[in-house]
């Protein structure tokens, strides 16, 4: 009886055992042998069908690991650094740069300068080569369109102290994602002192701080802010659904600073395991096609280069971009982050 | 000398087998649920090692963070005292109800605690705006819609709905035979008073440490109604450095209080003394409840309606319709798909693990203690952070098969999750009359039929709620999964998250009510096979006659 | 005096209680025997109010305590109950435990109705013990002085010599006799040990598949 027993239990677990073994190392039959790992930050809406396209233009599977903005863009950049001793991913495309200079600072990235972006703007490359920008988003107020009448519309930063355009206003928390990148952007530019008072006036205010920048989006849609601070993205997808809503693109005045453009940026993971299909999704990304398909999608507003896709939202706006040094803003990051967060978490 | 020798060395292969199994099991334990820590403390000690943990441990308790640890640990208790309470109140009006209405309540509280606490924000938020529209016409002063007080309103009634199922289960550990004694000599509200709730305290202080955690732990409610609170700050400090060392740093004191919490809780449960019977039926004779009781008692109903009616209302308007909810399903197919294959690999190893655990907290002296002290542990910790720890462990050469595999979000969910397996199978396995156990081991030598045959039956109420908590909390996870989430592999949680930065709304409702329905499905699946297995199955002959000893 | 007339109870099919009719006058010792399961807990669950009959009355002092619109409670019915486990509370000590049934006798004199109790059950050194920290048959010592604290008027027992050595069975026989006569109250004793029945009551009646039959 007891051998029976334990015959058994072997059969089960070599069963089990052989079950498991095939699922996790097994693929089945027609899936391509070759893939690529992409982590990204970019909306999975608007990343997914990119990789569609590629996988059907190459032949080579795209693995994806997407963030998600409630993580606070804590996720995806801290896990290639803990797994940079034995990368996982190929390509890491980020909705913004400060991520990837801090990766490029630890060391996480291998330098690959594409082809496809020789036709993109010196401003959006690493000087060292390790990664490159391409279209991004811009920093706009969204403004509900049924409580604000035009006049009242805010057109500067500064618009959101004076008691000029008073009414109820929302930001993402500036410690996180874009809004963080944009207040380093204003730490940089500013000066410490003008822009800690800018953000400190800006608590004082009352105004109301939230999870990030579609949240700032729904409470402006649904009437419980008068406007707020977000994304292109985010803006232009609201004007999609019919909501009624309007963009304003800040400090575009003559001798106004402009506004920040946040540009995607990708890389080339160091120690990747399948470097040469990363090479070739970072060559596909950066072409200009593709960027003209991410402004018809509707993820960027503000391309690096001349594309023949209008971007309905904007009305033809052409949007004056804040002079920024991304390496500067980058160095500032932490500081900032710190400094933000003695302001408004409390 | 012979038959003497035999029966003896049988018996020894006995004890071999199982023995070996079980130290098998609790090793696996130990690198599952604590291998996480473990790769934690390592990046603590690299961070120490890169001389960064000076300057984080000196700002750590600073003026605004002392405030905002006050502020959370306030907002936390509030809510679950709150919570605690009206769940108290809804287990002792099911009294009263039949069999078939109180399984549904809980299977509807079950689904609702499905749903993450973000969504229960939206939906208030919107209703909260609604409600101040109509206030404004009549010319009433609206609600404030941000603010401590709407904070607190929101995250208890996203903690409701587990309140009361985590309450219900607490009176289920009530030995009936002792309230009916107490009964018989004083009126039904002093046996409430004096006997049901001391009895049921241990089990109820439980409840209040683990919705304290998560109330802790969660800064999505209170930081969309504008209230800060110190999870918040350490995602801050996870965000500007980029360092699993420095957010432990800063998550220490919160880490010190919840761990505090979660022992204190556990002293009560090793005082459980009652049998639980989670498949008692209804009262024939329900205590009676003294007058006002009853209505706080219909409040809380109304209250549980209401959060019902917000939560569905607001999810189906947001849906809008049966082809945004089909096509939400065919677009997600794939990440349901793969969040169930995770919900039933945490099970299928999270049982097991959590029966070997339940016999170590069962033992008396220090390595009882010691694991009742390390099994919370998991539970207190911030869930990226467990992440992060994964990958420390696991994200090396030496085992390349199983990193990058979905095993690594169902390790993420079992080290969060196992701890509560392992005490509702503890307390399970403490109704047990050991001499039921025993008196297999004398009279059967085949382990497999000892523990197929009497000891997993005995186990089944106990491993049928398990399982279900495990799944429901699995399916909401989302921290420490996104760190861990194997490339092209995606969950619900994710897709949900990912929906809502889009702006996709109707898609998240969508989602939202699939999630609801999948698990009032599997709840009356579950609920069909306890009573099958009660009526028909083995369980029935576990059972006493209906006569019961007459 | 206790009255049942017609009682039924069903639980699904099965007629736990079958239409029984029964006097239980003032005084009386009355031991009901039958076989395991042929309803004669459910008997008296019924009788002490923790379950309500399907049919039939049952009338305590000639006031009906079934009526659906003022069912007199089960503490209110002058009822004494000891189990078939001690089913001692706890959270409790000893006297704790005896004391909790005093609800009439508040302050000093239910202390002295407890001690009464203890000395009289032989345990007074017991009093201040919790109920994990006796043995069973001082357990059972316990919910004898606890069912007899208030006075009762009828006391219910049921089974409660159950997986006891026959020393310690015939010792807590003889004193549920004895505590028994002195109190004055009724007595209904279940138990399927017809020589038992017959030691402590002065009637024995039989119960067979929910009814009274010959014992």
């Amino acid at each position: 009886m007891q051998r029976k027993s334990i015959a058994c239990i072997i059969l089960t677990l070599a069963i089990v055992f052989t079950v498991a073994l095939a699922l996790i190392v097994c693929q089945p039959s027609g899936v391509p042998q070759k893939t690529v790992v992409v982590y990204t930050s970019v909306d999975q809406v608007y990343s997914e069908p990119v990789f569609k396209d590629f996988e059907n233009r190459t032949g080579i599977q795209v693995l994806p690991v997407y963030d998600v903005e409630a993580a606070k863009t804590t996720g995806l950049v801290n896990r290639l650094i803990a797994e940079k001793s034995n990368p996982r991913a190929d390509v890491f495309w980020a909705g913004e740069f400060s991520q990837m200079i801090l990766l490029k600072n630890q060391s996480v990235l291998a330098p690959y300068q594409s082809p496809s972006g020789s036709d993109i703007p010196a401003q959006y490359h690493d000087t060292e080569g390790y990664w490159t920008g391409l279209g991004g988003r811009a920093r706009v107020f969204i403004v509900n369109t049924d409580i604000l009448k035009p006049a009242d519309y805010p057109h500067s930063l500064d618009d959101m102290l004076s008691p000029a355009y008073p009414g109820r206003i929302g930001i993402a928390y500036p410690m996180f994602g874009t809004t963080a990148t944009q207040a380093a952007a204003l730490y940089s530019t500013l000066g410490y002192d003008k822009a800690h008072a800018f953000f400190s006036n800006l608590s004082e205010r009352g105004v109301r701080v939230v999870d990030g920048n579609s949240v700032v989006k729904d409470l402006v849609v649904s009437g419980q802010l008068d406007y707020g601070l977000t994304d292109t993205d985010d803006a232009c997808t609201a004007i999609a659904q019919g909501s009624h809503v309007a963009i304003v693109v800040p400090d575009q005045g003559a001798g106004q600073m402009g506004t920040l453009v946040v540009p995607d940026t990708v890389a080339l993971i160091a120690g990747s395991p399948h470097p040469a299909e990363g090479k070739v999704f970072i060559d596909y990304l950066l072409d200009k096609n593709t960027e003209n398909d991410l402004v018809k999608s509707g993820w960027i507003q503000v391309p690096s280069r001349n594309v023949t896709t209008v971007i309905p939202c904007l009305n033809g706006t052409v949007i004056k971009p804040m002079t920024v040094n991304y390496q500067d803003i980058y160095d500032g990051v932490e500081m900032t982050k710190t400094d933000l967060a003695d302001i408004f978490v409390r | 000398m012979k038959d003497r020798i035999v029966p003896l060395i049988r018996m020894r292969g006995c004890i071999t087998l199982s023995a070996v199994a079980g130290t098998l099991l609790l090793a696996l334990a130990v690198l599952i649920i604590f291998g996480p820590l473990a790769g934690l403390l390592f990046e603590l000690a690299r961070f120490f090692g890169a001389g960064g943990g000076g300057s984080a441990l000196a700002g750590l308790l600073t003026g605004r963070r002392l405030v905002l640890l006050i502020q959370s640990v306030g907002l936390a208790a509030a809510v679950t005292a709150a919570g605690i309470c009206a769940g108290v109140l809804i287990a002792t009006a099911l009294w009263r109800r039949s069999r078939a209405f109180s399984f549904g309540i809980l299977l509807l509280v079950l689904a609702l605690s499905l749903i993450p606490p973000y969504i229960h924000a939206l939906t208030w938020s919107s209703a909260i705006t609604l409600f101040n529209q109509g206030l404004t016409t009549i010319g009433a002063a609206p609600l404030p819609s941000s603010g401590w007080l709407v904070s607190f309103w929101v995250q208890f009634m996203a903690m409701f709905p587990l309140a009361i199922f985590l309450s219900c289960i607490g009176f289920a550990s009530v030995d009936r035979t002792l309230v009916e004694v107490a009964r018989t000599v004083r009126p039904d509200s002093e046996v409430l008073q004096k006997i049901v709730l001391p009895l049921a305290a241990p089990s109820l202080v439980a409840a209040f440490g683990f919705l304290f955690v998560l109330s802790c732990t969660d800064y999505s409610v209170p930081s969309l109604f504008g209230s800060d609170t110190y999870a918040l700050d350490i995602f801050s400090v996870y965000s500007a450095t980029g360092s699993a060392g420095a957010a432990l740093i800063t998550a220490l004191p919160l880490l010190i209080i919840t761990v505090a919490v979660l022992v204190a809780c556990r002293s009560g449960i090793r005082r459980l003394a009652q049998t639980p019977n989670w498949t008692v039926g209804a009262w024939d004779n329900p205590p009676v409840v003294p007058g006002p009781v009853r209505l706080f008692q219909e409040g809380a109903f109304l209250l549980l309606g209401l959060q019902v009616v917000v939560v569905f209302s607001g999810l189906v308007y947001a849906t809008g319709s049966w082809a945004k909810l089909s096509s939400a399903l065919a677009f997600s197919a794939h990440e349901i798909g793969d969040s169930l294959l995770i919900v039933a690999c945490v099970i299928a190893i999270g049982i097991p693990l959590a029966i070997v655990i339940s016999r170590e907290l069962l033992l008396p002296g220090v390595r009882g203690s010691l694991w009742w002290g390390l099994i919370l542990l998991p539970v207190a910790v911030p869930a990226p952070l467990i992440g992060i720890g994964i990958i420390s462990l696991w994200n090396n050469p030496a085992m390349p098969v199983l990193y990058g595999t979905f095993l690594m979000p169902a390790f993420a969910a079992l080290s969060r999750f196992a701890a509560f397996a392992a005490i509702i199978l503890y307390v399970q396995i403490r109704a047990i009359d050991p001499a039921l156990i025993d008196a297999a081991r004398v009279f059967s030598r085949d382990t497999v039929a000892t523990l197929t045959k009497v000891t997993l039956p005995l186990l089944a109420p106990g491993i049928f709620i398990a399982s279900a908590v495990l799944a429901a909390l699995t399916l909401g996870e989302l921290g420490a999964t996104l760190i861990v989430t194997p490339p092209g592999f995606g969950t619900l949680a994710i897709k949900i998250y990912n929906y809502l930065h889009y702006g996709a709304a109707a898609e998240v409702a969508g989602l939202c009510l699939f999630m609801v329905a999948a698990t009032l499905v599997a709840g009356v699946c579950v609920a069909g096979a306890v009573a099958w297995w009660n009526v028909r199955g083995p369980g029935s002959r576990c059972k006493k006659s209906v006569m019961d000893h007459d | 005096m206790i009255e049942l007339s017609g009682l039924k109870k069903h639980y699904g099919d099965v007629a736990a209680v079958n239409g029984v009719s029964l006097l239980i006058p003032d005084h009386a010792r009355i031991a009901i025997t039958g076989p395991s399961g042929s309803g004669k807990t459910t008997l008296l669950r019924l009788i002490a109010g923790l379950e309500i009959p399907d049919e039939g009355t049952i009338k305590i002092d000639k006031k009906l305590a079934n009526d659906p619109g003022l069912r007199i409670e089960p503490s209110a019915r002058g009822i004494g109950f000891v189990f078939q486990t001690a089913a001692l509370w706890p959270h409790m000590t000893v006297r704790q435990n005896i004391l909790f049934c005093l609800q009439s006798l508040p302050g000093k004199e239910g202390e002295a109705r407890v001690t009464e109790l203890l000395e009289r059950m032989g345990i007074a050194h017991l009093g201040q013990r919790y109920p994990d920290q006796i043995s069973g048959g001082e357990a059972r010592r316990v919910a004898l002085a606890r069912a007899l604290a208030p006075r009762p008027a009828i006391l219910l027992f049921d089974e409660p010599l159950t997986n006891l050595d026959d020393e310690l069975r015939e010792d807590l026989l003889s004193l549920i006799s004895q505590t028994v006569r002195e109190s004055g109250a009724s007595m209904v004793f279940v138990t399927h040990n017809t020589a038992e029945a017959r030691a402590v009551a002065d009637t024995v009646i039989g119960f067979r598949k929910g009814e009274v039959v010959q014992p």
